[in-house]
């Protein structure tokens, strides 16, 4: 449990710095990159895929081993870097239109992706494959790496 | 009806200006440059404007419509 408290003071701490330094020369540096918007992307699909398959095969221990958090918090860290970045600009400046058209194509694939998994998931809770503990983690990495897996496709090929 | 475009051969006419320089002189990523000019991504009015602007010509000579045989699409103005 202590871990678990450790690990939510190190996020407030990085939502707070970023909501003080967001108007600091170094967050004027990080301009709206195309590379900072695909590596935030590439970390939160590795972070959350490898959560994903780890909690297949740990299943609850992946709460208790306090993995699932550590797997969030690159994929946080990198969040609140594109939050910096793009807190002082202006709508049209935080992503680019494609980006934007993209992100709203990434959410609807997603929104589907999750709804399937849901059930997918809730059958195989239903037949005692599982505990329940795990709904919330499976889901969330279902999202996210629907989301930035997608995200990235849509923006290379589309 | 298809919307196609020039944007490479502008590029290339104006002593090879890369397409990261057009990006960030119209204010959007690389990757968006790249997907316009392979027909993948349509432009908004006013990203298209900026383009044209930044080429100093009109937009209908840089983006135009074609139809299904891949011939331009060309009409007369009638009224102004």
């Amino acid at each position: 449990m202590e871990v678990k408290f450790i690990l939510l003071f190190i996020l407030v701490l990085l939502f707070l710095g970023a909501w003080v330094f967001s108007n600091s020369s170094f967050a004027k540096k990080l301009i709206m990159s195309e590379k900072l918007f695909q590596v935030t992307n590439i970390v939160l699909l590795i972070c959350s895929s490898a959560g994903f398959v780890l909690t297949i095969i740990m299943g609850d221990e992946i709460l208790t081993s306090h993995i699932f958090e550590l797997l969030l918090l690159p994929a946080l860290v990198a969040f609140v870097l594109t939050g910096l970045a793009h807190k002082s600009k202006t709508a049209d400046e935080k992503f680019d239109e494609k980006q934007q058209s993209n992100m709203k194509d990434a959410a609807s694939f997603s929104w589907m992706v999750v709804i399937f998994a849901t059930f997918i998931i809730y059958a195989i809770y239903y037949a005692g494959n599982f505990s329940g503990l795990i709904f919330f983690p499976l889901l969330i990495y279902t999202a996210f790496s629907a989301y930035s897996g997608s995200l990235l496709y849509f923006y290379k090929n589309g | 009806m298809k919307l196609a475009n020039d944007l490479r051969n502008f590029r290339e006419k104006r002593g090879g200006i890369s397409q990261e320089a057009l990006a960030n002189a119209v204010g959007v990523s690389r990757q968006t440059i790249i997907s316009i000019e392979k027909g993948r991504f349509i432009p908004s009015a006013f990203l298209a404007l900026k383009i044209a602007k930044f080429f100093d010509t009109s937009v209908e000579d840089i983006f135009y419509l074609i139809d299904g045989q891949n011939n331009k699409i060309r009409w007369r103005v009638k009224w102004k």
